[in-house]
């Protein structure tokens, strides 16, 4: 027995190498130069202590791009599950070209995210781009979208829905491909009609993959950094600057790592707290 | 039997010993030949010309590049990381005047080198450099780096609309007064910012009358370095010297309220040209010099401005010529008598950790050679591109210049140019970098131009007295 557990400890040392590598070490560097002024620009490095922290809490442009952070996760999860959603449901159903229909659906995902961002920058140009070309057809004025502080970090939003939503499509459509039909079938015959059958029997029956999806969406579009910089760097000014571009440009344009590490270490405690508040709610569930 | 041996044993004992012999004639031929590491920006056009002739010149003095090329962005962060660890991956460093200054305390001396050198008059050389590169490159007296490549910003205009009698009539009795025309040397200067105005305004047109513009008088960067750079530039055609003075006080901050008026009133200019008077378009914001010519390439602009030395040559290729006709080149006006163009410095240094050092001043040497310069610009123009490398010397600059190597405009801008000041000042870099940020909401209109200065001038105090 005891031979056993060495044995089976050993694969598992292979993931716990990993992780102090891959993880603890970083983190725990990240960590010490987040106490010291590490600067390049101004050619520092000593111990500042909280400094930093204090710093940061009181740096409106840091707190700014932390509100515009939760409110990017908010608008684009939420789309991509009601769009994805929808889709999932849809496809769902037979009818001819569903297979079709759901590779034309993925095919954003195909894309990876700096390729879609570059063409996202030609179809969003007031002069040259297909949406102000499709929106003067319709007979209105064409707009910057990408250089205006109000639309711009809108425009970068409807780029990541329109590329992560076939992720939000697969993972639902999954799910419903593998709900038992008995229920449904009741329903049907019980003359439910279909907004009744989709609330009060689909959605039920999908919440653990519904919530396991949309808390997954949630943590990884918070990371998101793509997008942003690729469209609009953060701008114009600082009106779409989000928490990963305003930090990577703290960090990496202007060499400030010391104030960067500390950023990043806030950014990773709001996402562990997140997680871990994912992680109570699943469990809490199973109980 | 046995003489078949003896032949076989006698033919692989000489076969080895050719092989030998070879082999070490081959390392004593590589052990003549220097390899250093030079640095160089991915796909920039100043530098293309060079490899391809150093390639072939340079063995001819022992020596051979090794060219690590990197985009922009990475380029900065790679030399310092290199620098930092003391590895001496890189025998020679490249960079802007900002970064120069950074890395500076990481670089050999370049005087010394020239002060060494017998063949090299140091006094002579420093006198042919341009007033502003010399400044650039001097550290507490001495030369710390070779300026390679100083540039001006410029533009471009249409001469089909610009030079037309016709355009020209109609711009006078709508106006009232002649437009300006080019000079001997074929650069245009308006009169005064209204006049830069007035001409943007004029050419301003919705063509087929759909309610959207066809033309845009004027256009220019609107995002990042190429777009704040257009309002230093209108600072220093104001006669005020940007940015810092010794005290670390921002030349046009609440120090110096004369010259913060001035920033003011262009500042307005600037955003009214987007905002009220809509010559210059709103998608300009955020957006440099690459994502913006295409406007005029396109026949979108009557005018276009910036940092036009890399891509001068584009105005002169046949497509585009067929798409809009010629183009001439011109000079924002100026703001005051003493007003200047503000001059971009690039250059290059030699690493204090290199173990080549005197292979890397060859290189340089090589470079500092008029005749070499010369065969840049000439390889550029046959392979299709034009102002392949700033001028480092005036001589050069007007020899490229009469053979539109470079654009008049570029060597006219250069000839009076006025350096960027406090450059050697730790975060200066940082300080450009909130300027070039709010630069774009002022354009856009975020911000009033009051909030504009005295916000800005205060954040970039704050970046320069951090250290």
């Amino acid at each position: 027995m005891r031979q056993k557990q060495i044995y089976y400890m050993s694969f598992a040392m292979v993931g716990v190498i990993a992780l102090v590598l891959l993880f603890i070490v970083p983190l725990t560097q990240v960590l010490y130069i987040s106490f010291r002024d590490l600067s390049w620009q101004w050619d520092t490095d000593e111990f500042v202590g909280l400094s930093n922290y204090i710093q940061v809490f009181h740096d409106k442009e840091f707190l700014a791009a932390m509100l515009r952070n939760l409110l990017y996760v908010g608008v684009v999860v939420c789309a991509n599950f009601v769009i994805g959603f929808g889709m999932a449901l849809l496809c769902n159903t037979k009818f001819p070209g569903n297979r079709v229909l759901r590779t034309i659906i993925i095919l954003p995902m195909l894309l990876i995210p700096a390729a879609g961002g570059v063409l996202w920058r030609v179809l969003y140009h007031q002069e040259f781009g297909l949406l102000n070309y499709i929106i003067g057809l319709l007979g209105f004025s064409s707009q910057a979208w990408l250089s205006q502080s109000g639309t711009a970090l809108w425009a970068v939003m409807l780029t990541d829905i329109w590329g992560w939503t076939p992720w939000m499509f697969l993972l639902l459509l999954a799910g419903l491909e593998s709900l038992p039909t008995a229920p449904i079938e009741a329903a049907n015959v019980d003359g439910a009609s279909t907004p009744q059958l989709i609330s009060h029997i689909i959605i039920p029956m999908m919440r653990p993959i519904i919530f396991i999806t949309v808390s997954l969406k949630a943590i990884d579009t918070f990371r998101t950094f793509d997008y942003v910089w690729v469209m609009t760097r953060g701008g114009p000014g600082q009106s779409s600057h989000i928490l990963s571009t305003y930090i990577f440009r703290k960090a990496f344009r202007l060499f400030d790592y010391g104030y960067g590490a500390t950023m990043s270490l806030i950014s990773l405690m709001v996402s562990v707290a997140a997680s871990m508040v994912f992680i109570y709610l699943v469990l809490r569930r199973k109980e | 039997m046995w003489l078949k041996k003896v032949c076989l044993s006698l033919t692989i004992v000489i076969t080895l010993v050719l092989m030998g012999i070879i082999g070490v004639g081959a390392v004593g031929a590589q052990e003549k030949t220097e390899t250093i590491d030079v640095v160089d920006m991915r796909g920039w056009v100043p530098t293309k010309a060079i490899w391809p002739i150093a390639e072939k010149e340079l063995p001819k003095i022992g020596l051979k590049v090794r060219v690590n090329a990197f985009p922009y962005r990475e380029m900065k962060a790679k030399q310092l990381m290199e620098a930092k660890a003391r590895t001496g991956a890189f025998d020679v460093f490249l960079g802007p005047e900002t970064f120069m200054s950074t890395i500076r305390p990481y670089l050999a001396s370049f005087e010394d080198f020239l002060e060494k050198d017998p063949t090299i008059d140091l006094l002579e050389f420093k006198k042919k450099c341009f007033p502003s590169s010399l400044e650039y490159a001097t550290f507490e007296g001495k030369l710390a780096f070779f300026p390679y490549q100083p540039a001006v910003q410029f533009g471009c205009y249409r001469k089909d609309l610009l030079l037309d009698p016709k355009e020209r009539e109609a711009f006078r009795e709508q106006y009232g007064y002649e437009m300006s025309e080019p000079d001997e040397l074929g650069v245009l200067r308006f009169r005064s910012p209204k006049e830069l105005l007035d001409v943007a305004t004029f050419f301003t047109r919705d063509i087929d009358k759909d309610g959207k513009t066809d033309l845009w008088g004027y256009v220019q960067p609107g995002g990042w370095t190429h777009g704040g750079s257009i309002f230093e530039e209108r600072l220093t055609l104001a006669g005020i010297p940007i940015h810092f003075d010794e005290e670390k006080n921002c030349t046009w901050g609440s120090k110096y309220p004369e010259n913060q008026e001035k920033a003011i009133d262009i500042a307005r200019f600037e955003q009214d040209l987007v905002q009220k008077y809509k010559v210059l378009p709103a998608s300009v914001i955020g957006q440099d010099l690459p994502a913006t010519f295409p406007l005029y390439e396109e026949g979108k602009a009557a005018m276009f401005y910036s940092w036009m030395s890399d891509s001068y040559y584009v105005v002169s290729l046949p497509n585009v010529v067929e798409r809009i006709g010629e183009s001439g080149t011109w000079l924002l006006p100026l703001r005051d008598p003493k007003g200047a163009s503000v001059v971009g410095q690039w250059a290059y240094g030699i690493s204090a950790d290199s173990d080549n050092k005197e292979a890397a001043y060859k290189f340089i040497k090589w470079l500092m050679n008029v005749e070499t310069q010369k065969k840049i610009y000439t390889y550029g123009k046959e392979h299709g591109y034009t102002g392949s490398a700033g001028p480092v010397t005036p001589e050069v600059g007007e020899w490229a210049a009469e053979r539109n190597l470079i654009s008049p405009a570029h060597f006219a801008g250069l000839k009076t140019g006025v350096i960027w000041k406090g450059t050697h000042f730790p975060g200066n870099d940082a300080a450009r970098d909130h300027l070039k940020e709010m630069h774009e909401s002022l354009l856009a209109g975020d911000i009033t131009p009051e909030e504009f200065i005295q916000t800005l001038t205060e954040k970039m105090e704050k970046a320069v007295r951090r250290s």
